[in-house]
């Protein structure tokens, strides 16, 4: 009964959206506050019963209500309750359920805002509601997450052991909070199509939802990498595979657009650019949702299993991507620009050139992405395009990326007038310099990982330099915490600690590719592993039960100059109920590195295979993430071009 | 079943399931290098029977079986370009992750770059026509 309620609570909230969406259409010519009231009645009651039909979801998943379809095959009554609960998104129907969860609750949050005119914000709600609708009726016509199953199993399928993690069952909801979240900057950019009107207002209330968005976006990428990387027992952190891609590529338009709507916010040019990338960030998000959702790319069987689901797949891609860009090349030549000159050395110019920059790679990785599928499907050649292709074109790419991204926050807007740039760029080059010599001494490495080791230093010199002269330049007294939210405002906090957040990434990437080694190994128990200063002890192997699992786990002693470090246990874990294995590497990280150890086959008589990597700066690639991440939230206090202004 | 027979049976499964390397090089330095292009040429490779996996990273079967019959080309002395092109006759172009150039990807490889000199140029006018 209780979970017919949640259906139940989908299939109203789908009437109540789709007469929203009427309603908005019919009140277009005519909107004011009185429509905009409605429409933000109508969200809330959205995100209201959505909420609801996804606790009762969750409810069952905890309960192990197996007379549910997707329950049976994705839980069992063993698993421990918080992979009870992140199985609700461990499939597709759950996992689309979360995704419209999360929709509605933006469309809620985005509603209320009443800042926004109304005029516009009328046209937000609408638009957000019309996507809403889509997925809806996706939901509910395709991947119903409520269907009964005729004949009640004994027990569940359980959930796949591989996603049966804590990383895991936190990256879905962020990757989707960063997907959804493109959503609503999407909705600005129509609703600033459909209206006519756009001024530097509709960029300042639109940058904190793509900053919000783009942080969610980028732990959610984080987490993925940082679980591929523990528990997938290969030590790489990063594959260049489809589903990788798929949601590396609205990042990166939502990074350009980040930057760009900033030119905005302080006059009116590239307004069409600016709308572009929106509608383009969010219809990468959709894409990357359904590439992953539907099997597309990992499998093309599994996409056409289903010929319903894909082509209604296929219908609201076409709705959310075609009607926009329609109404785009319509209306996009109407907006009035500002006659504003910029001279060639400003903000202005190396925002643009970031863009173009962000664009391309974006390409570049669509093109790896999607190549294989189009060529498969034009004469029936097959290739495969792995890390070399994206070595040799992305990489390239993105190295100005970063090489400006020192020295960009420099300059100021409209005029070349700082002094001191020269200044700054000899004192950069000189610290690269040493520390490119420095880098070269302590280990000979190929001339790309003194490229990306230098581009490091370059960029974390560069955004330190640029934080001491802007703190100088300030002259805000810290004495209380609106004082010091002032500060963080002022001088533009959040983009310094974004850009070292990409600093300590690259150190970690310089790290991880060109220094790490790797050792395979076949020993006994009771035998030593020496690496370096460093050795290892095999003390035993033995049998353990886990919750749901048995466990063939090794421990290990690490000693490093004869001191004990650290025990370290890998495992090899047999799911009996699901009938496979994972391999759980043990990881001993600090500062400086990690030691991976993963246990292969082997017995107790001809010894066990083991394989060790020492991967130096590891833990970097995702600290330097978060302080992304931290960074883009922090930008959502900045207020600067108003303070400026006035 | 006969001695001999269990005997033959024996043998061609050691035979066929000894992944150990038979042949080895002929010095510390050699092993080493060949121990490196066996590395570099096996990340290159698509383990065929995986998900978007390189051999190198792979344990399956094949990607074992693979891994030895590069190490023992590159002991008797086949470069490494053969040694591509050995593997692409076989199984053609799908096993190499770093796809060749030739005429299927010719817009894979150049597409990119192409973009960015035509991105450029609009760029410069842009900026241009913003200049006083």
């Amino acid at each position: 009964m209780i979970p017919e309620l949640g259906h139940i609570l989908v299939i109203i909230t789908f009437v109540i959206s789709t007469m929203q969406c009427f309603y908005w259409l019919c009140n277009l010519r005519y909107t004011n506050i009185d429509v905009v009231r409605v429409l933000q009645k109508g969200s809330l009651i959205n995100f209201l019963f959505i909420f609801l039909s996804f606790l009762i979801l969750t409810y069952s998943f905890i309960i192990s209500d197996f007379s549910l379809l997707i329950v049976s095959n994705n839980s069992h009554t063993l698993k421990p309750l918080i992979y009870k609960i992140s199985g609700v998104w461990g499939n597709h129907e759950g996992s689309l359920l979360l995704w419209v969860l999360i929709l509605s609750a933006f469309t809620f949050f985005v509603s209320i805002k009443d800042s926004i005119n109304s005029k516009l914000l009328a046209s937000i709600i609408g638009i957000q509601t019309v996507i809403l609708s889509l997925f809806l009726a996706f939901i509910l016509f395709t991947s119903n997450p409520f269907e009964r199953v005729d004949e009640l199993p004994l027990d569940g399928r359980g959930l796949n052991p591989l996603l049966q993690d804590p990383g895991l069952a936190l990256h879905p909801p962020m990757l989707y909070i960063g997907y959804v979240g493109l959503s609503v900057s999407f909705s600005f950019a129509v609703a600033a199509l459909i209206t006519g009107e756009i001024n530097k207002d509709w960029a300042r209330q639109m940058r904190p939802w793509i900053a919000i968005a783009w942080s969610a976006l980028t732990i959610g990428i984080a987490l993925g990498s940082w679980w591929a990387y523990y528990e997938l027992g290969w030590g790489g952190w990063w594959f260049w595979d489809p589903v990788e891609n798929a949601s590396f590529m609205p990042w990166l338009v939502a990074t350009a657009l980040l930057h760009c709507v900033r030119i905005l916010e302080k006059k009116l040019i590239f307004i069409n650019w600016t709308i572009l990338l929106s509608i383009l960030a969010f219809s990468f998000s959709l894409l990357g949702t359904f590439i992953v959702r539907s099997g597309l790319l990992t499998s093309v069987h599994a996409f056409a299993s289903d010929p319903s689901r894909g082509v209604f797949i296929l219908i609201i891609l076409g709705i959310s991507i075609g009607v926009p860009l329609i109404l785009y090349t319509i209306k996009s030549s109407s907006f009035n620009e500002d006659k504003s000159n910029f001279d060639i050395v400003s903000k202005e110019s190396a925002i643009l050139v970031n863009n173009l920059l962000l664009t391309t790679a974006t390409l570049t990785v669509l093109i790896g992405t999607l190549y294989p599928l189009f060529l498969d499907a034009i004469n029936g050649n097959k290739v495969s395009i792995g890390p070399a292709y994206y070595n040799a074109t992305f990489a390239p790419i993105m190295a100005p990326v970063v090489y400006l991204m020192a020295i960009a926050p420099f300059l100021n807007w409209k005029k070349y007038t700082d002094k001191n740039f020269i200044k700054k760029i000899i004192f950069l080059s000189a610290v690269t310099f040493l520390g490119g010599i420095l880098l070269y001494l302590i280990e000979e490495k190929s001339i790309f990982a003194l490229i990306c080791g230098s581009l490091s230093i370059w960029l974390f010199t560069g955004v330190i330099t640029d934080l001491i002269s802007k703190i100088r330049e300030s002259k805000v007294k810290l004495q209380n915490i609106k004082q010091t939210f002032f500060f963080i405002s002022k001088i533009n906090l959040g983009i310094h600690v974004a850009h070292i957040g990409v600093a300590i990434f690259l150190a970690g990437v310089t790290g991880e590719q060109f220094y790490k080694s790797e050792y395979n190994v076949i020993k006994k128990v009771g035998d030593i592993i020496n690496i370096g200063t460093k050795s290892l002890k095999f003390d035993k192997i033995e049998n353990i039960d886990g919750p749901n699992y048995n466990s063939l786990m090794a421990t290990f002693t690490l000693y490093e100059n004869n001191k004990f470090i650290s025990k370290l246990r890998p495992e090899k874990r047999f799911y009996t109920n699901e009938k496979s294995q994972t391999t759980e590497a043990a990881i001993l990280s600090d500062f400086w590195g990690d030691t991976y150890l993963v246990l292969g086959e082997g017995n107790n008589k001809t010894g066990w295979s083991l394989r060790i990597y020492s991967n130096p700066l590891v833990s970097w690639i995702w600290a330097g993430a978060f302080f992304m991440a931290v960074g883009g939230i922090l930008s959502v206090t900045q207020k600067s071009s108003r303070f400026r202004n006035n | 079943m006969t001695r001999k027979c269990k005997i033959i049976i024996i043998l061609s499964f050691l035979f066929f399931f000894n992944n150990e390397p038979k042949v080895f090089a002929k010095s510390i330095d050699d092993e080493i290098s060949i121990n490196n292009r066996t590395r570099e040429i096996s990340q290159n490779i698509r383990c065929l029977v995986c998900q978007n996996q390189s051999i190198d990273d792979s344990n399956s079967e094949l990607a074992k079986d693979l891994k030895i019959l590069i190490r023992e080309k590159l002991i008797s002395g086949v470069s490494n370009e053969e040694i591509y092109g050995y593997l692409r006759e076989r199984y053609g172009d799908y096993i190499l992750l770093k796809p060749p150039l030739n005429f299927n990807t010719i817009l894979l490889w150049f597409l990119p770059f192409i973009v960015l000199i035509f991105g450029s140029i609009m760029i410069f006018k842009i900026i241009k026509s913003h200049q006083k």
